[in-house]
């Protein structure tokens, strides 16, 4: 999972810009562009290895200007339906901790700003729903737990908390479309999956475009969804789901690198126990970066790392989005190193984020030869 | 236009260009009037219009504080995301701030909630967004109001807020910038768009909120109405715009009112200048006649030659109005900021129909004006020789008819005045009143000549012994001329009269506001802290203060208040919370009663029981209320009835006052706090010494604090006021010039219509000064007869002005006051510009060859 470092002030805009009235459009920006300005030096950077300890680096880390929880699954109901979510929370700082300004008197000043993101897919009536929310970190709006306290992050009502330190967490999200109460327990004797280098994530050439960046690939999640609009008389019970999530944690203060457009990543979960996550950069010309990177895990032996030469990828099938975007919805993956070639595809193609930042994120489904082998969630940036 | 019908009468008429030109005058002054103000009054309502739904937003209700006066906890809007999950929640903290010496409105948001509620996105410029968050004061203005005030991006400057300085800091505009943006970029003028937490510690609002504005659909607004604890209110914003907009309503109908006044002067002189014209080519008319031009032909002429003038008027007064509107838009935009609402206007909005109104209003006035001299030209019998005196006799015979038509419009108008008295009548009792104003106008210029002949008879043997030959022929040329000059007259006395009439209502209305001024300032001394941040409640004294103050000597007596914002069930109402001092009671006077019945123990005894309270005459007036009717206020614990013990005089606000007691109040409401302190010295104390010890007593606790002695608080009112009735007297004005030019261009006419006459004098035997004398003296007795009579109309104006026109307007009671220099100002006008008027005409025929000039006829 890569979202680095959206430019502070630029977010707030987006915001703003998200102005939407019933007769026109949010305007709408590519999540790429909002990345990139100066980056105040103040800001931390992930330049070198540290070290990872569970539960802490779950909370937040204020030094870096950028840092997001994302979560995404692929759930079922007791009849076999199958449905896909996401939900990130973005912490973004607009001013290094060391020089914003403290003891204004209003309550309403903040340092931070929170965004988040929340969609469900519905493969059967092949529907996508998406929705936004921003807070201030102030007066109880939006923030993050930190240690002693167990982990919890939250914005308005929708929140992921663990009522004790060791207890699994539950998320809770509720919009105009959905409601999703899902407890998510991740495995107690698998360690997270450390991403790049031991955790840091190199992002480009220049030392310190990094992050720090580690997934929680699989979590037995279990919960209930319920569908509808909001005010519909009768509103559809709950009902109970169960499947696997997957959990990215990243945090950084760099930005992209000029010559890189976007990136296609991919969270892959296979039947047989493996999971890949994998991510490209390309540049302006559709290019592979060479800082394309990403793991592999087998059941529970430790990860392994991917190159960016391991695995070729080439778009099967694209889709046209209402604002005229083309993404790649289907792709084959040929993973060298396995000896191994899958194509993933959108079980919808329609499952573009068109939020104030504007991006492509949704459930695929895994193919070898024909034969389902697995799930997993693909996010499309920088597409035009 | 060859026929040669056309011809004859054009000739005719190029010789009269004085007249022309000075009807051309008169009617495009009296458009230029009504357009100003028209395209005045809609800029500055249309900004105030779409101001206030750029504050509001797509908002569907909003909450706001029932009874806290301080507004709506900041903890319940963050409860209600939190806790309860709803999206469409935006806080707003609002306030007014001065910058450079002008009001501006402060607007306190969350940027992060706004995004469904305002459409900030076209105008807002990218980079601003992030300092505005997170740089203490960092605000955004309307580009034109940078420009307007020299500032740029980058720039700070000094506001004042609740007395306190602070420095705000432009980082970023709003409008004016890309090209979507312009629509709306007047719409911001006047705004200050900041972050709350901004806003809070500008306007010293810490922890609280203004309102609470939200997007609600059947299942949120259940939802949110079942949250709601009992102090709060849910209502829907558009209703309470509407409430804003109506009040300001009856100011603009009045101006509006007061620019057609100027409209009809306009009228009487075009009507003057016809009539003149048809008179002076009645030889030629009758020609005509005998030639075989009918009479239809002879009346279209006249119609059409009239709709010419007042076409080139009509048009001469929509230019000129569009300039004075641009003028008038800041005086009319500086009432509403004071009386209503904090909006900047700067820009007139040209709107093509107040043009075509204008136009059409000219037109028809012109029309109107030239019927009765069109049907006297086609009337003209076909004879060459008809004689003059034969139709002055006429004339002098119709008088008494026209006279009794005048009684008739005049009894009219005074049926029309009175029909709101009749419940099952509906109506406007405001516009019955202008109808009424009008119809007393017309009626009495009908009346006008028949004391016209009277007086100039009376005046006939006086002037014959003081001027001998000349001055009895003054006098009597004006009787025998009556057919022109008596229109002449009417339409010079209601010019003048106008004047007169605004004059009475202004001095009236400043006079009892002056009044009232000193008698509701009964204490010596009264401490506040400067209010105008916030609407909702006045900012609370330190309770220290009324301790230290209480124990001081040479205090006498102390009255403490509270000034708030309460929700009744028709919107939000002014409440004042009264714990007075025995010497207080008096301030108030009492609808229809006398001071002495004021003090009747029994309303008093209610009043401090809690059961009554007391409304201002505004208050009475829009909400329909009168004693003994009850009143619903929302206190602390849900809706609660009160009766209406008194409907006392007030003129500090024109949304109207509630007075109750304070200990009352603060048991219902739960604030103690008060806002004001008046402090009554005693016989014995020493003011200045004591004033001084309570100012640095109060600087030590709050430098805020002001401490102002009742005179200072009566001078500041008066000039507040002074400023507020500016446009007034400006309208005022305007009519006095168009008055003015009236008198001079019938008198001018008139003169220069004598030419014949007076060339049998001169070769008669008068000398040329004699002449020069015998013309002026004419001019002047007309001027003074138009003056003279015109006072009785005066007086009549102002009085349905005042006590008509602004009770059903604004529901105030106004004193009528002496003021016998708006009557001697009137005077000196009419006499002044009539003396003026004749120097010319004067000077020309005095200089005229007799033999050339009787030659000419």
């Amino acid at each position: 999972m890569l979202r680095p470092a959206a430019s502070a002030a630029c977010v707030v805009v987006m915001c703003l810009l998200a102005a939407c009235s019933p007769d026109d459009q949010p305007p709408s920006v590519p999540l790429q562009q909002a990345l990139g300005g100066d980056v105040d030096p103040a800001f931390l950077r992930a330049e070198n290895l540290r070290d990872f300890a569970f539960p802490r680096d779950h909370a937040p880390h204020d030094g870096f200007r950028n840092e997001w929880w994302h979560f995404n699954g692929n759930v079922a109901t007791e009849e076999g339906r199958s449905y896909g979510f996401q939900a990130t929370f973005f912490r973004i700082a607009l001013t290094p901790p060391a020089t914003a300004i403290r003891g204004r008197p209003s309550r309403w000043a903040a340092h931070q700003v929170w965004m988040a993101h929340v969609a469900l897919t519905d493969p059967h009536r092949r529907q996508h729903f998406a929705h936004e929310r921003f807070a201030r970190e102030a007066m109880g709006l939006a923030g993050a737990a930190s240690p002693p306290s167990p982990f919890k992050l939250w914005l308005g009502d929708w929140q992921v908390a663990a009522p004790c330190a060791d207890c699994p967490w539950r998320l809770h999200v509720h919009t105009d479309d959905f409601e999703l109460n899902l407890t998510l327990k991740p495995s107690p004797h698998v360690p997270p999956t450390l991403q790049g280098e031991d955790g840091l994530s190199r992002k480009s050439a220049e030392p310190g475009n990094a992050s720090y960046y580690y997934s929680i690939s699989r979590i037995a999640t279990h919960g209930t969804l319920r569908l509808g609009a909001a005010g519909e008389p009768a509103q559809p019970q709950p009902q109970p789901v169960s499947g696997l999530s997957w959990f990215d944690r990243e945090w950084s203060s760099s930005a992209l690198a000029p010559e890189q457009a976007g990136w296609d990543w991919f969270a892959l979960q296979l039947q047989d126990g493996a999971d890949l996550m994998f991510y490209r950069l390309r540049d302006h010309a559709g290019h592979t970066d060479p800082h394309s990177a990403g793991s592999i895990r087998f059941a529970d032996l430790p990860p392994e790392t991917l190159r960016a030469g391991d695995v070729a990828l080439t778009p099967l099938r694209w889709w046209r989005s209402p604002g005229g975007v083309d993404y790649p919805v289907a792709w084959e993956l040929e993973i060298a190193p396995l000896k191994r070639r899958w194509r993933v595809e959108a079980v919808i193609d329609a499952q573009e984020m068109a939020l104030a930042v504007r991006y492509w994120e949704g459930m695929v489904v895994v193919r070898e030869a024909g034969r389902v082998i697995g799930r997993g969630y693909l996010e499309m940036t920088g597409y035009r | 236009m060859v026929d040669p019908l056309s011809r004859a009468l054009m000739r005719r008429l190029a010789r009269q260009r004085w007249q022309i030109a000075l009807a051309i005058v008169g009617i495009a002054l009296g458009v230029a009037v009504v357009t100003a103000v028209d395209l005045a009054n809609q800029s500055v309502r249309r900004a105030f219009d779409l101001s206030l739904a750029q504050i509001t937003g797509h908002a569907t209700h909003r909450i706001i504080g029932g009874h806290q006066p301080h507004g709506v906890d900041e903890r319940f809007y963050a409860a209600l995301r939190r806790e309860h999950g709803l999206a469409r929640a935006a806080p707003v903290v609002e306030g007014v701030l001065r910058l450079d010496g002008e009001a501006y409105r402060l607007l306190g948001i969350d940027p992060l909630a706004e995004a469904p509620f305002r459409p900030w996105t076209p105008l807002l410029r990218a980079s601003a967004a992030g300092e505005l968050l997170m740089r203490p004061n960092a605000v955004l203005m309307a580009a034109a109001d940078a420009r307007r005030l020299g500032l740029s991006v980058g720039d700070s400057a000094v506001v004042r807020a609740a007395g306190v300085e602070n420095t705000i800091h432009l980082v970023g505009l709003l409008g004016g910038g890309s090209g979507n943006g312009n629509g709306n970029a007047q719409v911001l003028n006047g705004l200050l768009l900041a972050d709350i937490a901004s806003a809070q510690e500008l306007l010293g609002r810490i922890g609280r909120l203004d309102r609470i504005d939200l997007i609600l659909d059947e299942r949120t607004h259940r939802q949110v109405a079942a949250l709601l604890p009992p102090h709060l209110r849910l209502v829907v914003p558009q209703t309470r715009n509407r409430a804003v907009a109506e009040l300001s309503g009856s100011f603009h109908a009045n101006l509006s009112a007061m620019s057609l006044l100027a409209l009809l002067v306009g009228g009487f002189l075009i009507a003057n200048a016809i009539s003149f014209s048809v008179l002076q080519r009645r030889r030629l008319l009758g020609l005509l006649r005998m030639i075989g031009a009918t009479r239809a032909q002879l009346f279209a002429r006249i119609i059409s030659e009239a709709l010419a003038l007042g076409a080139c008027g009509t048009a001469l007064g929509l230019l000129a109005g569009m300039w004075l509107g641009q003028g008038l838009i800041k005086l009319v935009a500086r009432t509403v900021n004071d009386l209503y609402f904090t909006t900047q206007v700067s820009t007139l909005l040209i709107q093509p129909h107040l043009l075509l109104k204008g136009l059409a209003l000219g037109l028809l006035v012109t029309l109107i004006a030239a019927l009765v001299p069109a049907i006297e030209a086609a009337r003209a019998p076909p004879q060459a020789a008809v004689r003059r005196s034969a139709r002055e006799l006429r004339t002098h015979a119709m008088l008494p008819r026209l006279a009794l038509a005048g009684g008739a419009a005049m009894l009219l108008a005074a049926a029309l005045v009175q029909l709101p008295q009749l419940p099952q009548l509906p109506g406007d009792a405001l516009w019955l009143a202008f109808a009424g104003l009008f119809c007393l106008i017309i009626g009495y210029c009908l009346v006008v000549p028949l004391p016209v002949l009277g007086l100039s008879r009376l005046c006939t043997p006086p002037l014959a012994r003081a001027f001998g030959f000349t001055g009895a022929l003054a006098a009597r040329g004006i009787t025998a001329g009556l057919s022109r000059t008596g229109l002449a007259i009417s339409a010079l006395a209601v010019a003048v009269a106008a004047t007169i009439g605004m004059g009475v209502m202004v001095d009236g209305f400043r006079g009892t506001v002056a009044g009232w001024l000193a008698r509701s300032l009964p204490s010596d001394l009264y401490i506040s802290i400067p209010a105008g941040t916030s609407r909702r409640a006045a900012t609370p004294l330190p309770a220290a203060l009324l301790e230290e103050l209480r124990g001081m000597d040479g205090i006498a007596a102390l009255s403490t208040g509270r000034r708030v914002e309460v929700e009744s069930a028709a919107g939000p109402v002014d409440l004042l919370a009264l714990d007075m001092a025995p010497a207080s009671y008096r301030s108030f006077r009492f609808q229809g009663e006398s001071a002495a019945a004021a003090a009747a123990a029994d309303r008093w005894r209610e009043f401090h029981r809690g059961e009554a309270v007391l409304i201002s005459e505004p208050l009475g007036f829009r909400r329909k209320l009168s004693v003994g009717d009850s009143l619903e206020l929302w206190s602390a614990d849900g809706a609660r009835s009160f009766t209406v013990g008194g409907v006392f005089r007030d003129y500090g606000s024109q949304r109207g006052l509630v007075v109750m007691d304070r200990q009352v109040y603060a048991r219902l409401w739960r604030d103690a706090d008060i806002s004001t302190i008046g402090v009554y010295f005693r016989e014995s104390a020493r003011p200045q010494q004591l004033t001084r010890r309570i100012e640095s007593l109060a600087a030590n606790l709050d430098a805020r604090i002001r401490v102002r002695a009742n005179r200072e608080i009566q001078r500041y009112s008066l000039a507040v006021f002074d400023r507020t009735f500016t446009i007034t007297q400006v309208l005022r004005l305007l009519v006095v010039l168009v008055a003015f030019v009236g008198i001079l261009s019938a008198l001018l006419a008139l003169q220069l219509d004598r030419a014949r006459e007076n060339a049998v004098l001169r070769a008669t035997g008068l000398t040329r000064l004699g002449l020069f004398g015998m013309t002026t003296l004419q001019t002047g007795l007309m001027g003074l007869f138009a003056g003279l009579l015109a006072l009785p109309l005066g007086y009549l104006i102002g009085q349905m002005l005042l006590h008509l026109v602004n009770p059903r307007s604004f529901g105030w009671t106004l004193d009528a006051q002496p003021v016998p220099m708006v009557y001697f100002e009137a005077l000196g006008l009419a006499v002044g510009a009539a003396l003026l008027a004749g120097i010319y005409p004067g000077w020309r025929m005095a200089r005229a060859n007799p033999a050339a000039a009787l030659r000419e006829e």
